[in-house]
């Protein structure tokens, strides 16, 4: 699976790029997530609500094969936990998952050379630089900020150029400008052709990235109807 | 400002009251279910019964008693001891954790409060381990020296607990602890030399061909049965102890707060990595090394906290992944202190001994004799060495080796990286360290006398045996999440490299055993997992 090339229109007919079916969590003897369906096509920008505790990042962790579940994903036709299905999209945890030994540039190198995509890297540091971090990519991401550190791991995940992105809470902890700039990004994506399943608790997020939004309530996903309006951006993100 | 401290003082006392109190009560309840009080008390009992049965029958009373030199070199070894509390003066002796510095040390009270409890720790513990030396010195010096010293607990205690606040003095430096002109810096410093050089006394008066002056040394307690000789440790105790609580009165020292962040973290990490180890997962491989190295540079302000030292370059882009991985091995290798690398250097030299060996006896008995007398007759030094146990023990070292080579782990489940690939680019550090490991002890085993050189059959064997060892414990420990580093995959690896030994030689086709070891290798080479 090669990163994508320019966007076909004809392919948000095509078969989905992300098919869940009746996708179901149970951890520790408790219903997470019931019988969740989800069909993301080439170019969708999908944005999970829900309150605190919902189940937002345990669905992305079961989209991806990271918690168990019942139910059928398709990556691009495959499953998840296969080679060719694990190819085909880029995932970032809430979290940072990054190595404390590696420098910034390493971690582009490094990231490149497992999804056997040369140009990521390049495209990995050019989105360092846009970020901010171009001065930097020679440091351990150990002695950055949350911010910093977010930042890193949203450019390793977009500069692969996945059929599919998935972000948890991909907003958190960046300052406005950094904000607005991924919004961009994401649409960016988006028009290449990629799909983007994100989650976020301020549905105005929806509003800022023009993205389809699914509620996650009691386990359940809902699909909600298309905001007219777009929020300021500060606000939107949860800014001052 | 004095409401202010006064308030928080009390708050500051009841906050530790109140967690010791329940962390206690908690304690107290696992142990009473998880062991139970009576099996405790049992256990105590009969430890201390072992203890004083076994001190009793260790420690037998001489005829005559040794000269007093021994006590002088036990005086010189205990003013080394104190003096080299001075040159430590970097890093505080004591820390805060990351709760407290946040919640109580930017909080308007007194540090000496805040820092109390972590103090009292710090000065108990070197108040116990202080008594439990000067207790089993009173229990040697009555038998060897035919000296009485009931005091030297308490005399060395006291010592141990000064030498602690001295420490903490010297590194708090320009902290007033009385006016201006008497600083802590300085009141430690004196107090460490005052210690230091009575302590030196009887062992330099000795050299001099003198009799020791025992009268003004600290460490009288060690020679002398009056109750008298444990004054002047405590008096010394008591100014290091009212200097460094006085040192406290009202400002932290300047970089206290940013090296306890860095040294809270340290600890952290070496708890976690002792969990790690008894857990048997694998939370960084070398990166925790690494990480470390960078902690120590940001704690002493050295260059590295932020960028690497060293780097290695980095293949190009468009190099295979099995590459790239190699790569992210050796760097983390490369960036580990030079002192791990020679450990690492004499281990991958043990395993290449013990293996070369094995091979050795092994290919002797095989059809590779044959090939000349070089490889050592069956029955010689070498094929003492041989069988199943030879090959386990060298399939273990191996695989343990390898596991301390293996660096960082495996990258997550989620990226598209073939398991050949994984594998190979995981080994091929290791590999390359074993093999120079390899060269080394072939070169020394082959200059000993009665060994001579190795032959081709003996290398060919170390080969097959080690890269399979290697490939299995790789495989195995991704395959079942276990950690290299633990017991379980290393044995894995070092029973399935026996193997060969062990059934052709139960058998009875030893002389098949290097052939099925080329087997061993093909099918561990094979399995893609």
């Amino acid at each position: 699976m090669t990163a994508l090339a320019a966007f076909d229109p004809e392919a948000r007919d095509a078969a989905p790029i992300l098919r869940a079916a009746g996708v179901s969590v149970r951890l520790g003897g408790v219903s997470v997530i019931a019988d969740a369906d989800l069909e993301l096509h080439a170019g969708d920008l999908v944005l999970l609500t829900g309150p605190n505790g919902a189940g937002k990042s345990t669905f992305l962790r079961a989209l991806v094969g990271l918690v168990p579940a019942s139910g059928e994903v398709e990556v691009a036709g495959r499953p998840p936990a296969s080679l060719t299905g694990r190819a085909a999209f880029a995932y970032a945890p809430d979290e940072p998952a990054l190595y404390e030994d590696l420098t910034l540039a390493e971690h582009a190198y490094l990231n490149a050379a497992l999804y056997r995509d040369p140009e990521a890297e390049a495209r990995t540091l050019d989105l360092l630089r846009t970020f901010g971090l171009g001065g930097r990519a020679d440091e351990y991401p150990g002695t950055h900020s949350r911010g910093m550190r977010q930042k890193l791991a949203l450019s390793l995940a977009l500069g692969l150029w996945r059929p599919l992105t998935l972000l948890d809470e991909p907003f958190n902890a960046l300052d406005l400008e950094s904000q607005e700039l991924l919004a961009d990004l994401l649409r960016d994506t988006t028009r290449r052709g990629g799909a983007v399943l994100l989650t976020g608790h301020q549905r105005e997020l929806a509003g800022l990235l023009g993205a389809r939004v699914v509620a996650v309530r009691d386990g359940r996903l809902e699909p909600q109807p298309a905001e007219g309006e777009r929020a300021a951006p500060g606000r939107a993100a949860g800014g001052p | 400002m004095n409401a202010h401290a006064g308030a928080g003082v009390v708050a500051v006392g009841r906050l530790r009251r109140l967690t010791l109190l329940r962390a206690g009560r908690a304690y107290a309840r696992w142990v009473g279910r998880a062991v139970g009080w009576w099996t405790v008390a049992y256990l105590v009992f009969w430890l201390v019964v072992f203890v004083v049965s076994g001190v009793q029958l260790a420690v037998v009373p001489a005829a005559e008693p040794l000269p007093p030199s021994v006590a002088a070199a036990a005086s010189a070894g205990l003013s080394v001891w104190l003096a080299a509390a001075l040159p430590r003066r970097r890093v505080p002796p004591v820390h805060l954790d990351r709760r407290d510095l946040i919640r109580l040390a930017l909080a308007p009270v007194p540090p000496h409060a805040v820092l109390a409890y972590r103090r009292g720790l710090g000065r108990l513990g070197a108040a116990l381990g202080g008594a439990a030396v000067g207790a089993a010195w009173s229990l040697l010096a009555v038998s060897y020296l035919h000296v009485a010293a009931p005091w030297a607990a308490l005399g060395v205690a006291a010592l141990a607990v000064a030498r602690l606040d001295a420490r903490w003095l010297l590194y708090a430096g320009p902290m007033p602890v009385l006016g201006r002109r008497l600083t802590a810096g300085r009141v430690g410093a004196v107090l460490a030399l005052v210690a230091a050089a009575s302590a030196a006394a009887p062992a330099l008066a000795l050299l001099a061909g003198g009799a020791p002056p025992w009268a003004p040394a600290v460490t009288r307690s060690l020679v002398d049965a009056s109750p008298w000789t444990a004054a002047a440790p405590l008096v010394l105790v008591a100014c290091a102890g009212l200097a460094a609580r006085r040192s406290l009165a009202e400002r932290w020292p300047p970089r206290f707060a940013p090296q306890s962040f860095v040294l809270a973290q340290l600890g952290g990490m070496r708890s976690l990595q002792v969990l790690s180890r008894l857990s048997g997962l694998d939370l960084g491989g070398g990166a925790e090394g690494v990480e470390r190295q960078r902690l120590l540079a940001a704690l002493h302000d050295r260059p590295g906290s932020l960028r690497p030292a060293r780097s290695l370059r980095r293949p190009p882009p468009t190099a295979p992944t099995w590459v790239a991985l190699a790569w992210r091995a050796a760097s983390s290798l490369y960036r580990r202190p030079v002192v791990t690398w020679l450990g690492l250097a004499a281990r991958a030299t043990a395993a290449g001994a013990a293996g070369l060996l094995a091979a050795r006896a092994v290919a002797a008995t095989g059809p590779v004799a044959a090939t000349g007398a070089a490889t050592g007759a069956p029955g010689g030094p070498g094929a003492s060495l041989g069988g199943p146990v030879t090959a386990l023990f060298a399939g273990f070292l191996v695989a343990q080796t390898v596991a301390a080579l293996l660096g960082p782990p495996a990258p997550s489940r989620l990226v598209p990286v073939p398991p050949s690939a994984r594998t190979w680019g995981r080994l091929a550090p290791a590999l390359v360290a074993l093999g120079a490991g390899a060269t080394v002890a072939g070169a020394v085993v082959g200059a000993v006398p009665g060994i001579g050189p190795l032959a081709a059959g003996a290398v060919a064997g170390y080969c097959a045996l080690a890269v399979a060892a290697a490939l299995v414990l790789e495989k195995y420990s991704s395959w079942s999440g276990a950690a290299p580093t633990r017991m379980e995959p290393q044995a894995v690896a070092a029973i399935v490299v026996a193997l060969p030994a062990l059934l052709l030689e139960a058998f009875g086709y030893p002389e098949w055993t290097l052939t099925a070891q080329w087997l061993v290798l093909a099918v561990a080479a094979l399995v893609d997992v």
